[in-house]
């Protein structure tokens, strides 16, 4: 019995050894470039001083690599994969000054950046990354609050607030400062029905009326809703080191308060969200809607900000984080108001009805934040090139767990606080489980 | 198409319109006897099972007329199960089949309506019939499934030349709904229709080769909802996440854009070689090419979006020889099948995932009869191995194992044609050898409810047994009917230890039962 058992067997290994158990996975030997991208050729900045970094978004491995004087970099034996690839170099003011003789007080930060980069098996293209200095204002934008609380425990959508803040040494007025939560494509299934770019976000140069003669996707950004901080000029100082905090709606929302419906609405849980009611702004759009939000009251003690264009009713920001916030500062020939909008880049020729959105000139925004979901595999293409924010944030939870991003700081002299600002929010950002209006990491 | 034809198709698809019938005569108490003889002898079952292969024997291997009616009640409870199995199963089951012999032409038809509610099930918002597929959705959380699954089977074979060339067709289609309940929902809707012809050729009386083709189309759609949103909106519940499974490794969570397509189309090949061989008995042997290939995708009025695309390659080899004897069968049926699947995965533009899986049996199987009693006895071995291999994680997971089988059963006659049958088997399942490459590094979610869980299962040992009991009487003088009730118990024996975190473990024992009303005329 013991033999033909044997037998069974060995005919059957005979059969099963003829099958191939290899796949056709095999490491990528990446070749990466790296330049600077100056706007005149009076000078070199060196490349030694670039340091690269490659992180694999499903295994979240990160490695980092120094550059050599030519900027080239060969990455042995890579995993194929989805990547995002950073690279920046960093000037001391010192430096900078003395190698560009242009005379500059901060540190300047030149970045470069590729995000959900697909290296497939063979891969063998040179990936080239062009350095870009970004403009460092005084203003940043310190803290968005775009995740909102639980849905049952927490307030939802209306406790939303973004904050901005004077990361200068002398005292700015917000008046007249203009912010946007800027769009693109936030729907990866719904690519199809646009004109993209390469990197699978919009190409704006495709919408309807778009002048031939600018380049619509690198020189502006969109606005889905267009926010304007009131005042006279000088009616709105901020001091270094200080914010200001602008709510969706500017009440405690730890506490109940009566809706404009006159039904009170409550949180379940106050730990989960934020007291609002010393906002120094707030959106409001009864005036506009025919049925305002029940949550939407208007605070009498606290201005309510100028909406130049607005999406839904009440200033929402995307739970998810597919969209991204601007800061904007125009001089007096500017009037925003009057700045174009256009359609998105369909396919199909856009109906009479369908929504344009206004075009941004990127040369105004002086800070610029992208946000993007929590899974890596719900991100989207990017909307901001390098010049306007090289990375990305987002909360790790995802939408309604009470999450904001805070932007870092940096060092405090003379007990002012200096956030972080490399014009790369992946670097410059961090989180709080809960958001804190005014408060820092 | 005259009236009788219209009748005898409508008794392939639906042989419960039999019971219709106001006109009682022993010839179709008569039938009913031979029918439910039939059933009884595991050598014509071995037959008939051989025969539903392919329309190619439904002339040679199948009764020119039967027809029975089977309503079962499934029942199976225990944790002695792979990562992806249903801790409980409740099923119910309306099945019928028959032939019938129209002029020359002779037909077979079989319906079949299932209904399944499963308890505890993870990580599988699947069909259960793609089981070795590199793309789906799950989560670790359990869920409860249901599942209605209608099946339809028809065959037809005409022979010309003095019965020298058989020509036969055969289709079956399948459609099912599957759903969970609870959080995160899964729906797969899925239909399968595959058609066959062959051709056959008597070379000599005792000799017949054959040849064949198949064609098959299918889908299956998965969607998955969710009725709380914060199990989606967030990664606060990732119990409840929606992971992408694409390979044989950790998942991806999948929190939007939860649902897509997989289309299938399979093309094959059969040969057949019968030969009867007088005093050694008749040999039938078949064997069939399949290759499949899955597309998963996803489209919307944007345009298709390609997630995976997975080859699947089936080789199967059927022998069956059975010899009459004076009071009885005695046959052999083996059975070598070999499945090879390859994914091309989108994301690394290449192959990332293979399953290999192999099985050989062999069963001997004894009728004996007398106007009496009939015995049946059969002894079984099964062989078979698996290997799942996800190249950019470096997984590789083998194991084959080994079954022994045996089984006897006793079926005593009345005079009034009823019957009481008994029958006894007994199993005993054993890994041969097995290897493990998974790298601590990548373990989570998956590693750790499907990998980890499913090495310790397909490497374990186990021994159990069965009972089943039968009791048969006439009804209404026109035809047979039993009660059938089957109860098989396995305990694992042994079971590996691995040193990784281990989450999920599979339980000591399984139990499985069912009842079932059968109707024979």
């Amino acid at each position: 019995m013991k033999k033909y058992l044997y037998l069974f067997l060995v005919i059957f290994a005979f059969a099963a050894c003829k099958k191939n158990n290899s796949t056709e996975i095999e490491p990528v030997d990446l070749n990466i470039k790296i330049n600077y991208k100056l706007a005149t050729s009076g000078y070199t900045l060196p490349l030694n001083i670039a340091k690269l970094k490659i992180t694999n978004i499903e295994t979240r491995t990160v490695q980092e690599f120094t550059v050599n004087d030519k900027g080239v970099i060969l990455i042995s034996k890579l995993s194929p994969g989805f990547y995002d690839i950073d690279a920046s170099s960093n000037f001391s003011a010192a430096e900078y000054s003395t190698i560009t003789g242009t005379v500059t007080e901060k540190a300047v930060t030149f970045n470069a950046s590729l995000k959900n980069k697909q290296i497939t098996v063979g891969f063998s293209e040179t990936i080239n990354l062009n350095l870009i200095a970004g403009s460092l204002g005084d203003w940043v934008i310190k803290q968005i609050y775009f995740a909102g609380s639980d849905r049952v425990n927490g307030a939802l959508y209306r406790d939303q607030f973004i904050e901005f803040y004077n990361n200068s040494d002398k005292t700015l007025y917000a008046d007249s400062l203009y912010f946007a939560e800027t769009t693109g494509l936030i729907t990866k299934s719904t690519s199809g029905s646009y004109n993209l770019l390469p990197s699978g976000q919009l190409d704006w140069n495709k919408s309807q009326n778009m002048p031939t003669d600018i380049d619509a996707n690198n020189d502006y950004v969109y606005a889905r809703a267009l926010f304007m901080i009131p005042g006279t000029g000088k009616q709105h100082p901020v001091e270094p080191g200080k914010s200001i905090v602008v709510a969706q709606t500017a009440v405690n929302h730890k506490s109940p308060f009566t809706g404009v419906d006159g039904k009170a609405i409550t949180v379940l849980n106050p730990s989960l969200t934020v007291d609002l009611s010393k906002a120094d702004f707030e959106a409001y759009y009864a005036p506009f809607l025919s049925k305002p939000l029940a949550s939407d009251i208007d605070n009498a003690s606290v201005p309510n900000l100028e909406v130049l264009s607005y999406f839904g009713t009440d200033m929402i920001f995307d739970n998810p984080g597919r969209y991204g916030y601007v800061l904007v500062k125009v001089d007096g020939t500017q009037k925003p108001k009057n700045w174009p909008q256009y359609n998105y880049p369909t396919k199909a020729t856009p109906s009479s009805s369908a929504g344009k959105y206004y075009q941004i000139p990127a040369k105004w925004i002086i800070d610029a934040v992208e946000v993007q979901p929590n899974e890596a595999t719900d991100r989207i293409p990017k909307k901001f090139g390098a010049t306007l924010d090289a990375g990305f944030t987002f909360v790790p939870l995802g939408s309604y767990t009470s999450q904001s991003v805070v932007r870092k700081t940096e060092k405090t002299i003379n007990g002012r606080i200096i956030l972080k600002d490399t014009n790369n929010s992946t670097e410059d950002f961090d989180y709080f489980n809960v958001a804190n209006p005014r408060g820092f990491k | 198409m005259n009236r009788k034809i219209l009748k005898y198709l409508f008794l392939l698809v639906l042989p419960l319109s039999a019971l219709a019938q106001k006109t009682v005569t022993d010839k179709e108490f008569q039938q009913a006897l031979a029918t439910n003889q039939f059933y009884a002898d595991s050598a014509s079952q071995e037959l008939l099972k051989f025969a539903k292969l392919s329309s190619y024997y439904l002339s040679t291997m199948m009764p020119e007329r039967f027809s029975k009616i089977s309503l079962t009640y499934n029942f199976d409870k225990g944790t002695y199960i792979p990562s992806q199995g249903a801790t409980k199963i409740n099923a119910g089951k309306l099945s019928t089949e028959g032939t019938v012999k129209l002029g020359s032409i002779k037909l077979f038809g079989s319906f079949s309506y299932a209904k399944t509610f499963e308890d505890s099930t993870r990580f599988s918002h699947q069909t259960r019939n793609n089981t070795s597929s590199p793309y789906y959705f799950g989560s670790p959380a359990y869920v409860h499934y249901e599942r209605s699954v209608y099946s339809f089977q028809a065959m037809a074979n005409k022979n010309f030349l003095n019965e020298k060339l058989s020509l036969s067709i055969g289709t079956d289609y399948k459609v099912g709904d599957h759903f969970s309940t609870n959080d995160p929902r899964g729906s797969i809707g899925e239909y399968q229709f595959n058609l066959n012809a062959a051709l056959g050729y008597k070379l000599s009386p005792f000799v017949r080769l054959g040849f064949g083709y198949r064609k098959g189309y299918g889908q299956e759609k998965i969607t998955i909802g969710y009725k709380n949103p914060r199990y989606y909106e967030s990664s606060s519940f990732p119990m409840y996440y929606n992971h992408l499974v694409n390979g044989y490794g950790e998942t991806k969570p999948i929190l939007n854009d939860r649902r897509y397509n997989d289309d299938q189309q399979r093309n094959g090949l059969d040969i057949y070689f019968d030969m009867n061989a007088g005093n050694f008995g008749s040999f039938y042997l078949f064997g069939n090419y399949i290759e499949e290939n899955q597309r998963y995708f996803f489209a919307n009025g944007s345009g298709f979006t390609d997630y995976s695309k997975y080859k699947l390659k089936r080789t199967d080899v059927n022998l069956l020889w059975n010899k009459k004897l004076s009071h009885g069968t005695i046959g052999t049926q083996a059975q070598y099948q070999s499945v090879d699947g390859a994914d091309y995965n989108i994301d690394f533009g290449a192959n990332n995932y293979k399953y290999l899986s192999s099985s050989l049996g062999a069963k001997v199987f004894l009728t004996t009869q007398s106007a009496k009693s009939i015995y049946n006895h059969f002894i079984k071995a099964n062989y078979f191995d698996e290997e799942r291999i996800d190249g950019i994680r470096a997984n590789d997971v083998y194991f084959n194992h080994l079954m022994l089988m045996v089984g006897s059963s006793k079926r005593w006659i009345k005079e009034n044609n009823g019957y009481i049958g008994i029958g006894f088997s007994a199993h005993h399942q054993f890994s041969l050898s097995d290897h493990f490459t998974v790298a601590p590094a990548n373990e989570a979610y998956f590693t750790r409810y499907v990998i980890y869980h499913d090495y310790l299962f397909n490497t374990s040992s186990a021994a159990g047994g069965g009972v089943t009991a039968e009791y048969g009487f006439p009804l209404f003088k026109m035809m047979l009917s039993s009660i059938k009730i089957n109860a098989f118990y396995t305990q694992k024996l042994n079971q590996k230890s691995l040193n990784r975190t281990i989450v999920t473990t599979p339980g000591k024992d399984r139990f499985s039962s069912n009842i079932s009303l059968n109707l024979y005329f």
